[in-house]
């Protein structure tokens, strides 16, 4: 497997978590979004942003919103909802035991 | 930082403001059709978002057609979309699966009605297939049941070319053998089973299908009214609200009522039941009319179903 495949599986598993810890800092556009995942190599395009932002508003962890811009376009706005925080605090405990385990395992095996 | 002033409207989108461009608008179009599959809630969010992704990219000085690209074209991105939504492969291959099964459960009643139950000229008294040979005609009778149900157990990749070689082999058994003709519905449900997952994957069907469903729903019934207006037999009260009834369901089903294919496979039941009980003049006429509603009316209900709330990943 090559560093690309590994770093492809872990990301699909920890991206949505990813969103929604951009968005506990406050609501975000999709573009702003994207830029802030695309720059952290965790999406390569919005092409893949958007049909995630669907599944999670679906499951009632974001709430997306319209918002005139002044003279431009209306926006719309992705906000993190109680659902999703809970979601987000709950992958933070689950994150922080399974990291250290994983690094405890990694260092160990060196 | 631009002045935000919050609209009434929290989750669809407002007036437009500015004209689209055309790669918008055909991006949008491209999107919409292939997402039937998708409530029409779901669709208009995804769409709203796509037309959000336009309307940021033009802030941030890019094209449409950089936005487009940025995207991936309407069949990459709807993929994602329904991927990430549970529409993918898998409820496709759910139609075909339930249809498959279907028609070896049709396939195994059709075993029973020509082994047991049907009388055969043809043969010395008693004159029901299984009195005269045996247990063994039973056993033959079941194959094509057992056929019928072997794409369900092959590979993914190879489901399809069995799906159509059992689909041809069932049609060619129920013309060739002489009780072939009890297996005919088996070989319908079969077809359905190729068919009904390419017309609905992308969603509902187009009206041209519905109609088409419902037109051959209503072709039995108005085969026998023909019959009787002509002397051939009579039409006594229950045939005329048999009739009646799927009439009323052929033009619910045209209306893309999934309830209304349900009550009509039903009654596609009612009807092989009733052909195998009350065998009579009229028995492959009637068995063959059950087999029919059984068809269309579980392949209506099953491409209107609804889609389903996406599991938690």
């Amino acid at each position: 497997m090559t560093d690309e495949r590994i770093a492809t599986n872990l990301r699909k598993g920890v991206l949505e978590y990813c969103v929604l810890a951009l968005l506990s800092h406050g609501e975000k556009y999709g573009l702003e979004l994207a830029d802030d995942l695309t720059t952290r190599g965790l999406i390569a395009s919005e092409g893949s942003l958007y049909p995630l932002l669907a599944r999670m508003r679906e499951n009632g962890l974001v709430e997306p919103r319209w918002e005139a811009s002044g003279a431009g376009r209306p926006r719309r706005y992705y906000a993190i909802t109680d659902t999703g925080t809970e979601q987000l605090t709950a992958f933070t405990q689950v994150w922080a035991s399974l990291g250290a385990q994983v690094n405890a395992l990694l260092e160990g095996s060196r | 930082m631009t002045e935000k002033t919050p609209m009434n409207e929290k989750t669809t989108m407002p007036e437009r403001t500015v004209m689209n461009s055309n790669a918008e608008d055909s991006y949008l179009r491209g999107v919409s059709k292939r997402l039937q599959a998708l409530t029409p809630e779901q669709r208009e969010a995804v769409l709203d978002d796509v037309r959000a992704h336009f309307a940021d990219a033009a802030d941030a000085g890019r094209s449409p057609e950089q936005a487009v690209e940025s995207l991936g074209n309407p069949a990459q991105f709807t993929e994602r979309v329904r991927t990430e939504l549970g529409h993918e492969e898998g409820r496709t291959d759910q139609m075909r699966r339930v249809l498959q099964w279907l028609a070896s459960g049709v396939a195994v009643f059709a075993a029973m009605f020509v082994s047991f139950w049907r009388p055969d000229d043809s043969l010395p008294m008693p004159n029901t297939q299984f009195a005269v040979h045996g247990f063994g005609i039973v056993l033959l009778s079941l194959v094509p049941a057992v056929i019928a149900a072997v794409p369900n157990f092959a590979s993914p990749r190879a489901r399809t070319v069995f799906t159509a070689a059992v689909a041809a082999f069932l049609s060619v058994l129920s013309f060739v053998f002489p009780d072939g003709w009890a297996f005919a519905p088996t070989a319908w449900l079969a077809w359905a089973a190729l068919v009904v997952p390419v017309i609905a994957r992308n969603g509902p069907p187009a009206i041209g299908w519905r109609i088409a469903g419902g037109v051959l729903a209503v072709l039995p019934m108005a085969l026998a009214v023909g019959g009787a207006i002509v002397g051939s037999w009579g039409l006594e009260l229950d045939g005329v609200l048999y009739t009646a009834a799927v009439a009323v369901l052929g033009v619910l089903m045209a209306l893309g009522k999934p309830w209304a294919g349900i009550i009509l496979a039903l009654l596609g039941g009612a009807a092989l039941v009733s052909s195998a009980l009350y065998p009579g003049m009229l028995t492959s006429g009637v068995w063959w009319a059950g087999g029919l509603f059984i068809t269309l009316g579980a392949s209506q209900a099953l491409m209107h179903a609804r889609p389903r709330k996406p599991a938690q990943k």
